[in-house]
């Protein structure tokens, strides 16, 4: 049976490596550096979750979730951020991600996370 | 009586642009005021002669003349508009203006149909109306009205900005409004029996917006408007009251003495005048200690104390920014030590995991390092070692040692430097600035580009400009751009251009970003040749869009 695909859109090379670390044995990997390229990879809906940083160059993650929300995305999207505000979750969530994962983050905390949107679809 | 209201006015607006024009530092918002007055000067001015002539060929020629200025009203007060609000450009409608502005000033003297005669009225001659001159009449009132609306929109954004520049916008829409009722002098060309008084709201119009450019640093232009117009009346009562004196009493001498004495007169203005400094002086203090909650000094101390108070809440927001920025810079670099950490003890025998392990401890421990440092020299910039050193030298070593990312990115330099460009100035301080905006540039282009650098000599000051035909910065970050942390680049702590600001500052002199999407960004930068300290010099920085 193929393993869940899962987009990973992070600028940072340091949180790609971390996320793949906890993320690689039990699933298949994508990545994206910044906002465009995400929006491009998860168009083509070969993956079954995105992470999403929020701050990225060129479109930032709540952008991304906009445009998404507009082309009618159905994967679930989990953010990730360094940026703990109410008000950026509260629109995150309105804009349909599934989940808001500060960082640092612990790694049961994102294994938990991812397996519960996959089991929910 | 019209007449001399009119030439008042034109006047007004004469010598107010000029005000603007020559008071401090050309910018592109003091030409448009200084333009859209000598237009205004250029409307009145000869309709005064055409109301106050008994010719009424001489009447319709300055009628003409008159009109002719009021063609290139509107163009000249969306360009004002445009540069006071800082708003982008939109050429095509620009040049739609200036295509109908130039086909009805050819109208205006080629054919006789946009002003076909003057017709006597009882303030004097005044021009007849015509149909062109419907759609000229529609063009300024719907210019005047759209002028407003911007006013009105960035009024309501800037109350949740800053309350200081909510004030001065405010005062700036009412003045908008106002001029808008300049219009009623189309009336009575067309047949409409009013009287002329256009030229009152267009001089309280120009007069709060020339206040509003070159005392918009106050904290607020409500309470100076306000104490100016009873000053005003208070001023003219006085005066009238001083005539009425001389009067009476010079009556009073004749009755006495029996007959007129110049020398008399002359002694009780001379008794009168005595006494009106003081009285004019004792009423103004009645009048700010009643009505205005203070005298000028308690207001001025009340005024920087409030200053001071906004400075700090400003330092304040800064500050949660700045914290909230660094807070994210950390946490990054903190979530990859932390998870690799965690996973060393199960990993460890993995070499692969090793060779990644010590990578990204490395990388992220450096990055949080750098920004630390930068953000040491943005918080607490070292006082600049001042010597006397030429600015071009350090630009040509700074590209020497960028010469290997020039190449790589296919960018070409121009330089153009004029001598003497010796200022007093820490020269490894000035090498960060130029080091810091001239990667900027390079790395911002995304195909090969070009990089003009020169330096001139003005006002006791060397300028340097930095141009780039790269993919310039967008209005929404134009205004951001000095921020800390604030970065459009895909790696960068943000806080290069606040380092940078901070810099010249200290020097102080002053940045100004120009850009345009697309085209390119210029950066200027003004440093005093002498060396100032940033407590005696003047300072500043803007960023701002390009036409």
């Amino acid at each position: 049976m193929a393993r869940p695909r899962i987009l990973i859109a992070d600028d940072e090379e340091g949180i790609r490596e971390s996320l793949s670390l906890i993320l690689s044995d039990s699933y298949d990997l994508d990545f994206a550096h910044d906002g465009e390229e995400t929006l491009a990879k998860a168009a083509k809906g070969t993956h079954d979750v995105v992470l999403l940083d929020i701050k990225m160059p060129k479109l930032d993650g709540i952008e991304v979730l906009r445009q998404l929300k507009e082309r009618k995305f159905s994967k679930p999207v989990l953010i990730l951020t360094a940026y703990q505000s109410v008000e950026l979750a509260r629109e995150a969530v309105k804009l349909g991600a599934q989940n808001y994962l500060p960082k640092p983050f612990e790694r049961e905390q994102i294994l938990q996370a991812v397996r519960s949107v996959i089991s929910a679809k | 009586m019209c007449a001399i209201g009119t030439a008042t006015i034109g006047f007004l607006a004469l010598l107010l642009g000029l005000i603007v024009f020559v008071k401090g530092k050309a910018t592109a918002e003091k030409l448009s005021f200084a333009a859209f007055t000598l237009l205004i000067a250029g409307w009145f001015l000869p309709y005064s002669i055409m109301e106050s002539t008994h010719d009424p060929n001489k009447a319709l020629f300055f009628g003409r003349l008159g009109h002719s200025s009021v063609i290139f009203v509107p163009i000249a007060y969306l360009h004002f508009v445009r540069y006071f609000l800082k708003r982008p450009t939109i050429k095509p409608f620009y040049m739609f203006y200036y295509f109908i502005g130039l086909i009805l000033l050819i109208l205006m003297w080629m054919d006789s149909k946009f002003i076909p005669a003057v017709i006597k009225q009882p303030w004097g001659y005044y021009p007849v109306g015509s149909p062109i001159m419907v759609l000229d009449s529609a063009l300024v009132c719907m210019t005047a009205v759209a002028c407003t609306v911007l006013f009105v929109i960035d009024c309501r954004r800037a109350k949740d900005r800053s309350m200081e520049e909510y004030n001065r916008l405010k005062w700036c829409c009412l003045a908008m409004f106002i001029f808008t009722f300049s219009a009623m002098d189309y009336l009575p060309k067309f047949g409409v029996a009013v009287y002329p008084m256009g030229f009152v709201p267009v001089a309280i119009f120009i007069s709060i917006m020339t206040y509003a450019i070159l005392f918009h640093h106050l904290m607020d232009i409500t309470i100076a408007i306000r104490r100016s117009l009873v000053y005003s009346i208070l001023a003219a009562i006085i005066t009238a009251s001083y005539f009425v004196a001389v009067l009476i009493l010079e009556k009073w001498f004749q009755g006495f003495l029996g007959y007129r004495s110049l020398v008399a007169t002359a002694i009780t203005g001379f008794i009168i005048a005595m006494g009106f400094v003081p009285m004019r002086n004792w009423i103004q203090t009645i009048v700010d200690r009643y009505f205005f909650r203070g005298t000028q000094q308690e207001l001025a101390d009340q005024n920087e104390q409030l200053l001071k108070e906004v400075e700090r809440t400003e330092r304040l927001k800064a500050v949660a920014t700045l914290a909230a920025g660094m807070a994210h810079e950390i946490k990054n670099p903190l979530t990859s030590i932390k998870t690799f950490a965690e996973y060393l003890p199960e990993k460890y025998d993995d070499p692969a995991f090793r060779e990644k392990f010590a990578k990204i401890m490395g990388q992220e421990v450096d990055k949080m390092n750098e920004m630390i440092q930068r953000l040491l020299e943005f918080a607490k910039p070292a006082p600049p070692q001042l010597g006397l050193i030429e600015v071009s030298n350090i630009i040509k070593e700074t590209l020497d040692f960028i010469q290997g990312t020039l190449v790589k990115k296919q960018v070409q330099v121009e330089t153009n430097f004029n001598a003497p460009d010796q200022v007093a100035a820490d020269k490894a301080q000035l090498k960060q600035v130029f080091l810091n905006l001239l990667l900027n540039s390079v790395e911002a282009m995304d195909k090969p580009g070009r990089i003009n650098i020169s330096t001139s000599r003005e006002n006791g000051h060397l300028r340097i400009d930095i141009e780039d035909n790269g993919p310039g910065i967008a209005p929404g970050d134009l205004h951001r751009i000095f921020d800390p942390f604030f970065t459009t680049k895909p790696s960068g702590t943000g806080l290069g251009l606040s380092v940078v600001h901070g810099i010249i500052r200290g020097h102080g002199g002053r940045i100004d970003i120009d850009s345009q999407v697309g085209k390119g960004t210029a950066v200027h930068i003004e440093l005093p040749i002498n060396g100032s300290s940033m407590n005696g010099g003047s300072h500043g920085t803007t960023a701002h869009l390009n036409s």
